[in-house]
């Protein structure tokens, strides 16, 4: 083999592998990109009830900011309310991962209201919630009224369903984005 | 496609052993007329005398012969025997020249198989079966090869499964690099073109060691079509299926400009809409494909050669979309229901959720013959894969990827081999890997930079009936993992090295029996998804975590394989043993967790020692009136040591029955040859309850057929038809994970022809 091709080929190929470097792109692992996050994220989610007679506000919160998997719920409150009361409720779904950019995904969901809906489900609790809100067929679920009987123990279920093409009016079908138990008393 | 391999016989001499007047011997030379390697290992069989030979590395041997007609066949694998009759009265001194059947193959095939320490008819799926699999996806034409079964996410999304093992424990080697992008999660199947396909082989043993330390299962070899021949040759290939309608066509064009320079250019396109089971349409299950080749070599000189390849796979496939689902309550109500809901329509529209996934792939090799007797060859390879997973997400008018991964991988190889006194082979190397990984998106798998150093050595030695190989692979990895952590970097360095080694032993029994045992050790470093991964997957509805403590798997493993061929009958029989000690696998987690979606299973990466034990067989038999029944029977068996469980999906036993009839000539037809397929499948038993969210399925038996003939005035049209699933039987199949949602597919015909102009 003579040493000028030799040459000739360790030039080309390094050309050539040159070339590559610049194709395959120089992008170094360690350089935190723009966006790292799960955008169908929630962590968060804030029942606000007022109460129609007396006008007292209370709030109630799931929390779980490291989201699915890893450390456990940092906050699950018990909802406590009174007999033979009528309350308003404003539903807010959030995303609070990051503390700096709190993310509001009711908004989304009302955007895509045809597509999502919002069951309330008590079992064993004397209340009766009815959902004020719709997409314009079907209930949509992020406000209703909650009116409570006599006293009780027991829990409320609330499932939020993404149902694309799916929606009637119903919870079963779809997929389960929320499905969260709170612990109520009526007292 | 018949190969195109022309054995010659080089200064070939018919000697008699004066006295006895009925003993001649013929010394010849077996050469490959392409690449004038010489063909060793090929089996050359005396039927008058019955006494046969094999030819030595550099391709000579010596067969006696008698006075009078001699029926001589020659076997080489990778091309149909060769039956000569020569007949002898007195001692000549000629030269023979011999035109093998028509056959296109290229040299790398040859190469590969000659280091075989045992040719197996069963691993390997040749043209004719690729060209009646052309419609599916390339892991599953290699469900043909004994012991290999594919591991699915639906239809396309496949990869291939050896004896059990999958990921990164099974390499593939496309265009002679080991395929990067595949090794992750099941979701992750093969990007790879059955269209540019020309033979799929099964590699085992020593050999694996020249590519990969790690592959624990073995290696898969997909190589492609090159022609090597001297005028233009241009093909069109199609195909449809009836099943979502597919359509698939491909075309080449291969022309050697000067004598030494040849290129080859290769496209296809495909496109299927929805998938049918026998009583449903599968939402969202269709898929399309854009593939390009391009392929040069150059023969510098007579010692010199360059091979040059490029080439792109593009896909975007529809992923069936009840299977994103939310929580366990979701996956237990679908599992639950009879059939899908909501059934789906056809339409060719694919949707959310979806894959989009760019493979591409750069190679240049550079083959030099300092002497006949050593040889050099170096690579550089790159493989750029860009994959983009779309979720379902809350906005329908999303439309940026929710996980956006690019992998890059840049690999230098370089490697010597020596003869030595035409006995002795020796192959050593050394090679270095970068790879980069980067993701945008959702978190699966962090940011990574990985570099690896290899040293490989090879020995083969060929004595009478024996033969012996010996192999080991020397590994250094460094990996540097990025994780972010509330929008900071975190650093996770890690560092594996080891060593692996195989070694053989080949004896010629008689000539009809031949006889191999193989052992080994081998270790796998844990994969990056292993070690990292971290929350929700979709479609298993199902938390995953990784194991940042997981140590090497270290895998000890004896095979026997016995061979047994006379006239008419075939048999193989592969028995092998796997302790893997460290064996990384998901493992389920109690109780579920409580999420803000409600109950999760959650799944957790930890190691075990486990048992692999299992038969692979295959039985043929030729029959009267141009009849060949065959018989292939799969059986594996594996054990969590410490646990005393079972390991789940673990491809239950498969048996195969088939019966083909085939004709040299019928009316205008040629070579034509007709199959019907009973594929029999049991059910998993070895199962330990509770350990999935569904039991694996019952058993289901499968008939497929398949014709394929060409016609005697267009001896250059091929045309081929088959049909899987002709009875339309409602199954699922334990080895596909949506076997939680649906069925699998109904019937499927396929129709196409291959024209060579």
């Amino acid at each position: 083999m003579n040493k000028q091709f030799l040459l000739k080929t360790l030039t080309y190929l390094s050309c050539f592998a040159a070339i590559a470097y610049a194709i395959s792109g120089c992008t170094d692992p360690s350089i935190l990109p723009v966006q790292t996050n799960d955008k169908e994220l929630i962590t968060t989610i804030k029942i606000d009830l007022s109460d129609t007679l007396t006008g007292k506000k209370l709030n109630y919160f799931f929390r779980d900011l490291d989201g699915i998997g890893g450390k456990a719920p940092s906050q699950w409150d018990t909802i406590t309310l009174e007999d033979s009361s009528y309350y308003r409720m404003n539903l807010k779904i959030l995303n609070e991962s990051n503390a700096n950019a709190v993310e509001d995904i009711t908004q989304e969901i009302y955007v895509e209201r045809a597509n999502h809906i919002i069951c309330y489900t008590p079992l064993t609790v004397n209340a009766i919630i009815n959902r004020t809100d719709t997409d314009g067929t079907y209930p949509l679920g992020l406000a209703a009224t909650w009116k409570t009987g006599s006293n009780s123990l027991g829990e409320i279920t609330i499932t939020l369903k993404h149902q694309p093409g799916l929606k009637n009016g119903g919870c079963n079908a779809g997929e389960t984005d929320i499905e969260i138990k709170f612990w109520t008393v009526i007292k | 496609m018949k190969s195109h391999l022309i054995i010659l016989f080089l200064g070939l001499s018919l000697l008699s052993n004066h006295g006895f007047g009925q003993n001649f011997v013929l010394n010849g030379q077996l050469q490959d007329s392409l690449s004038k390697e010489p063909l060793a290992f090929a089996s050359i069989y005396n039927a008058t005398l019955k006494t046969g030979t094999q030819s030595s590395i550099d391709g000579t041997f010596r067969l006696p012969l008698v006075l009078g007609a001699n029926q001589i066949h020659i076997n080489h694998v990778g091309c149909d025997t060769k039956y000569i009759i020569l007949n002898i009265r007195h001692s000549i001194d000629t030269l023979i020249k011999m035109a093998h059947h028509q056959h296109e193959l290229d040299n790398v095939t040859i190469t590969a198989d000659k280091n075989k320490l045992m040719s197996m008819e069963n691993n390997s799926v040749k043209k004719d079966d690729i060209m009646l699999s052309l419609a599916k996806p390339i892991a599953l034409v290699m469900d043909n090869l004994a012991g290999v079964n594919s591991l699915k996410t639906g239809y396309t999304i496949a990869k291939p499964m050896i004896q059990g093992m999958h990921g990164s424990r099974v390499g593939v080697l496309n265009q002679g690099l080991k395929q990067e992008g595949q090794q992750w999660g099941q979701d992750h199947g093969l990007e790879i073109d059955p269209f540019n396909t020309a033979q799929i082989m099964l590699i085992k043993g020593a050999e694996t060691l020249r590519y990969t330390g790690d592959a624990i299962g073995g290696l898969v070899l997909v190589e492609q079509i090159y022609n090597n021949t001297d005028s233009l040759t241009r093909t069109l290939t199609s195909a449809l299926s009836s099943n979502g309608q597919q359509g698939h066509i491909g075309a080449s064009v291969e022309k050697k400009i000067t004598k030494n320079l040849g290129c080859r250019l290769q496209a296809s396109l495909k496109k299927s809409g929805n998938l049918n089971t026998p009583t449903y349409f599968l939402p969202n299950t269709g898929f399309e494909e854009q593939n390009a080749n391009f392929e040069v070599r150059w023969k510098k000189s007579k010692h010199s050669q360059f091979e040059f390849s490029s080439s792109i796979f593009n896909t975007k496939v529809g992923i069936l979309a009840t299977s994103h689902i939310g929580n366990l309550s979701d996956l237990i109500k679908i599992i639950n229901q009879d059939t899908l809901y909501p059934k789906g329509n056809f339409t060719y529209q694919i949707n959310k959720p979806n894959q989009n996934i760019t493979h591409s792939l750069f190679k240049i090799k550079w083959k030099y013959e300092v002497s006949t007797s050593l040889s050099f060859e170096a690579t550089y390879g790159m493989q750029l894969n860009r994959r983009k997973e779309y979720d379902i997400t809350r906005l329908s008018t999303t439309n940026t990827p929710s996980l956006f991964f690019s992998l890059n991988t840049q690999n230098l190889d370089f490697m010597l081999s020596k003869k030595i006194h035409h006995s002795f082979l020796i192959k050593t190397g050394i090679s270095a890997n970068y790879q980069t990984n980067i993701y945008t998106g959702r978190f699966f798998i962090p940011n990574y930079s990985k570099t690896e150093l290899h040293h490989f050595s090879l020995l083969r030695y060929k004595k009478d009936r024996n033969e012996f190989e010996f192999g080991y692979h020397y590994t250094s990895i460094k990996l540097l993992a990025y994780k972010w952590v509330n929008a900071t970097t975190v650093l996770h360095p890690f560092h594996f090295d080891g060593f692996s080694w195989q070694g053989g032993w080949h004896y010629k029994i008689s000539h009809d029996w031949q006889a191999a045992i193989q052992i080994g050790k081998v270790w796998r470093n844990p994969n990056i998804n292993e070690q990292f991964s971290e929350g929700l997957h979709h479609g298993a509805a199902a938390i995953e975590y990784g194991n940042l403590h997981l140590k090497s798997e270290k895998a000890l493993s004896i095979s026997g394989l016995l061979k047994y061929r006379h006239n008419k009958t075939l048999l193989e029989i592969e028995f092998y043993g796997k302790q893997i000690n460290n064996y990384i696998y998901l493992k389920p987690k109690f109780p579920p967790e409580l999420t803000i979606r409600g109950a999760f299973p959650a799944f957790e990466y930890v190691q075990t020692n486990a048992l692999f034990t299992g038969i692979d067989l295959l039985v043929e038999q030729v029959l009267p009136y141009n009849f060949l029944v065959s018989e292939k029977l799969s059986i594996l068996n594996v054990y969590d040591k410490s646990d005393i469980t079972f390991i789940n999906n673990i491809p239950p036993y498969t048996f195969n029955h088939s019966i083909s009839y085939k004709l040299s000539k019928l009316k205008k037809l040629s070579n034509t040859s007709l199959r019907l397929t009973a594929q029999h499948v049991l059910k998993q038993t070895r199962y330990t309850d509770g350990t999935d969210y569904l039991a694996p399925p019952n058993g289901y038996v499968l008939i497929n057929a398949s014709f394929i003939t060409n016609f005697l005035r267009y001896k250059n049209l091929h045309v081929f038809l088959s049909a899987d699933n002709i009875l339309n039987t409602r199954y699922r199949n334990y080895l596909n994970r949506f076997r939680y949602f649906s069925d699998d597919l109904g019937r499927q015909l396929t129709a196409g022809f291959n024209l060579k102009f």
